[in-house]
């Protein structure tokens, strides 16, 4: 195991250098430059010019992309351009937030996804099956930001239960805050519910039909028993492939429904970021996002490489 | 309350002041109440040089002067009076001002803050570039030495690029990322949540508490418009920044709607001397700009439609002076007699602007003028104003805000920033400036208002419109909405009344 998780790592290595050139690269094509956002409405071209100098930014390429890494391995991303705050300081920030609404999104996705996929799967072609894989198709075919607003009309409009719109930190206390992020996760996790409930149907399904599960029933294994010990392992295996994807498009599907529900995470940063053409801001979010994303898939990969000893490294 | 039932008492004179004293001012007596109003802008820094962020910074500074209501009178704030002349502006400040840090406000703050913005890099070292040096004549009284006459500087001084910091935040260095100013609110960052929640309390020591209506206001960023409104319908909030467009439906709901003038619009035609070189031409475009089709489509019939730049208050205002009416025939016998029967012209439009363009251009379209938008994200749009690619936009230009000697200088002057084609101006233009800059103020009105009648008349400017803005706000939290005349993104915080 020790071998696969350092295989893994060091080959995660390449990767995280290149998408910082590529985040590097693109960000120089930004259409809105900061020194000209910075200046705002009635910024000159020579002011812009004047400030860009006296940003350092008219110095080659490779010099800024060179010392920005070097900067970036002792953990200094610089401060933003526009609010002078440091970068660092601000994603720890944003961070946690958006892991929260990722992480509740994929939550609610297993916790509701794996039991209705079992469900459907138990109940073959019965009437239960057809309603869940209906309901599933729906909320397949519904656009998050959609679900999203129909859940804040009813919820917190209509029914005034939990909150519209917003972020409430812990500090305020528990409940407030978790009020404030069951809608948003919600919104996020139904979409992946619908995903997993469809992929453990589909697996349970193939367990079902297996020899093994045919020989244990021919045995007398009670049904119960070999659902839940034997059929629903072996098909939690394809599953988790799907969660570990899943939980790294939450990641970018938050980033939308931060949108919709005013929610200060790394999503409605980059955004702002984009416009104003912070360039240290939206280098060190891609690049946080992409370690987060490779640790996911590390992680996967290694929860497979546990549960099925076949796919470790010789 | 009490000082003032006992001032009351100890002065019992006439009955009708008891009733102005102690009842007319009862009510914002101290400020009440806290204000929660739903925005859709973060902000972006404190240094209130730097990127347009009213929204927050007018919370906590202030300046010399400040904009009245409508927009276009300039009323005392930290400085009481003034005495303008061709070489200098002397300044009374007031003496019974701190800033939020302790430092107290005098001749040498006011020093600090000029000197700060002279050796900055941004437009308003330029905007007070009339200033050589400012003399400090006693704690409470600064004059201002000018290298040239300054017209507009009174104006500039109302702006957020001249509010007061505090000179110990300047020295400090901390001033971009912390406000200190003397304003009424104290910016309360224990509170706040970044990116989210911004809380400002009551500056304890503020020199004119009876002015004050909320105790307390919460700016809730909320970036999607529909969030927000939803954020009111679900009363986390108690006032948004709202659509005209929505104001039927928060009516039907139960809401109050606040309408104000937030930014006068126009054609602003950069190429005077090329593609729009001929008058006629000019006057065609004018002619075909369709201000009640913009009017029903988008404003809900809330425009207003000026025939020139500055308002009746203003002295470069020309009395009875009528716009150019849309005459679709009209201004295609124009083109036709100007011989123009092939023009094409790009313009820019960021998405928030795609209806007025779609108009405009449609509109174009029916006298010949092939019009072509081209769409763009926001930010680049407002820099494409000064990459002199497009011969139109349809559009404001804030800094030429404030009356001619800003107006003129900028748009049309040589070398004025918004010359992006580097056109000359008609000699008379230039002439009445120059004669304007040097004249008593007394005869500056008739040079000023001939230098609109020529805009007018050579159609270097037209298609006025008057962009409402619009506040949905619960009116059993909150009894009046104060806003300025051309501010289109803040409230006047302090001038805001709260529900008993």
């Amino acid at each position: 195991m020790w071998k696969l998780t350092f295989a893994r790592t060091v080959a995660a290595i390449p990767v995280i250098v290149l998408v910082a050139l590529v985040a590097f690269i693109l960000f120089r094509f930004v259409p809105v430059q900061a020194p000209a956002a910075i200046l705002g409405d009635g910024a000159t071209p020579e002011a812009v010019a004047r400030l860009t100098a006296e940003m350092g930014l008219d110095r080659p390429a490779p010099v800024l992309f060179f010392e920005w890494v070097g900067n970036a391995l002792r953990g200094d991303f610089g401060r933003s351009y526009v609010t002078g705050l440091e970068v660092s300081a601000e994603i720890a920030h944003r961070m946690p937030i958006t892991l929260t609404l990722a992480l509740g999104g994929i939550f609610i996705a297993v916790l509701l996804g794996v039991p209705t996929g079992v469900i459907a799967a138990l109940n073959r072609n019965s009437f239960i099956d057809r309603a869940l894989t209906g309901i599933v198709s729906v909320l397949l075919a519904m656009p998050g930001f959609w679900l999203a607003l129909l859940l804040v009309l009813f919820f917190a409009v209509q029914m005034r239960w939990l909150p519209a719109a917003g972020y409430t930190p812990p500090s305020a206390g528990i409940w407030p805050w978790i009020r404030g992020f069951i809608l948003p996760c919600l919104a996020l996790g139904l979409g992946a519910t619908a995903n997993i409930a469809r992929h453990t149907r589909s697996s349970m399904l193939a367990q079902l039909d297996s020899q093994y599960a045919r020989a244990l029933t021919a045995r007398g294994c009670p049904r119960g028993r070999l659902v839940m010990r034997y059929c629903l392992k072996n098909a939690m295996m394809p599953v988790l492939a799907i969660i570990g994807m899943l939980t790294a498009l939450m990641l970018s599907g938050s980033f939308v429904i931060e949108k919709v529900f005013s929610v200060p995470g790394l999503g409605s940063l980059i955004l702002d970021s984009i416009n104003r053409g912070d360039t240290p801001v939206l280098q060190a979010v891609v690049v946080v996002v992409a370690v987060f994303i490779i640790a996911v898939n590390l992680i996967v990969d290694i929860g497979y490489g546990l549960l099925d000893p076949k796919v470790r490294p010789e | 309350m009490l000082k003032q039932a006992i001032d009351c008492a100890k002065y019992t004179v006439a009955a009708s002041c008891i009733a102005i004293a102690c009842f007319g001012t009862a009510a914002q007596a101290e400020p009440n109440g806290t204000l929660r109003w739903g925005i859709g802008f973060e902000p972006q820094g404190w240094n209130p040089q730097l990127p347009p962020n009213t929204t927050y910074t007018q919370l906590v500074y202030e300046g010399l002067m400040r904009m009245a209501p409508d927009g276009t009178t300039i009323e005392p704030a930290l400085a009481t009076e003034w005495t303008v002349t061709p070489t200098d502006i002397t300044f009374k400040l007031r003496d019974d001002v701190v800033f939020h840090d302790g430092t107290p406000f005098n001749a040498d703050a006011v020093i600090a803050n000029i000197e700060n913005v002279q050796a900055a890099s941004n437009r308003w070292r330029e905007a007070i570039g009339g200033i050589d040096k400012v003399v400090k004549v006693d704690d409470h009284t600064v004059r201002f030495d000018l290298l040239r006459p300054s017209p507009s500087l009174p104006f500039t001084l109302t702006q957020r690029g001249l509010n007061m910091i505090s000179p110990k935040a300047l020295a400090d260095g901390i001033w971009e990322r912390e406000p200190v100013g003397t304003g009424p609110y104290v910016f309360n960052q224990s509170q706040t949540v970044s990116g989210s929640t911004y809380v400002f309390d009551y500056f304890a020591d503020y020199y004119d508490p009876e002015s004050v209506g909320p105790e307390r206001v919460e700016l809730s960023y909320l970036p999607d418009s529909a969030s927000r409104y939803n954020a009111l319908l679900a009363g986390q909030v108690d006032a948004v920044d709202g659509d005209p467009t929505q104001m039927p439906t928060a009516e039907s709901q139960g809401f109050s709607n606040h309408v104000w003038s937030t930014l006068r619009y126009h054609l602003l035609m950069f190429d005077r001397a090329g593609a729009l070189g001929d008058v006629r031409v000019r006057k065609a475009l004018c002619m075909a700009m369709p201000l009640e089709h913009i009017n029903a489509a988008r404003y809900e019939g809330l425009l207003k439609f000026p025939a020139q730049r500055f308002d009746e208050a203003d002295p470069a205002h020309v009395p009875g002076l009528k716009a150019y009416e849309y005459d679709i025939e009209g201004a295609k016998a124009l083109l036709a007699e100007a011989g123009v029967t092939d023009l094409s012209l790009q313009f820019p439009s960021p998405d928030f602007m795609r209806i007025i363009s779609e108009l405009t251009k449609e509109s174009f379209g029916m006298i010949g003028v092939d019009a072509e938008i081209v769409m763009m994200p926001t930010p680049e749009y407002f820099q494409s104003f000064y990459t002199g690619r497009y011969p139109f936009i349809v559009n404001t230009m804030t800094p030429e805000n404030g009356g001619m000697f800003n107006y003129y200088p900028f748009r049309f002057a040589a070398d004025g920033p918004a010359n992006t084609f580097k056109v000359e101006p008609p000699a008379r233009l230039e002439e009445l400036y120059q004669l304007a800059l040097e004249a008593p103020e007394e005869e500056q009105p008739a040079l000023l208002q001939e230098m609109t009648q020529i805009i007018h008349d050579e159609a270097l400017d037209c298609g006025y419109f008057d962009t409402a803005g619009v506040v949905h706000y619960n009116s059993e939290t909150i009894a009046e909405i104060a806003t300025t005349t051309w501010e289109p993104s803040a409230l006047r915080y302090k001038d805001v009344k709260m529900a008993e």
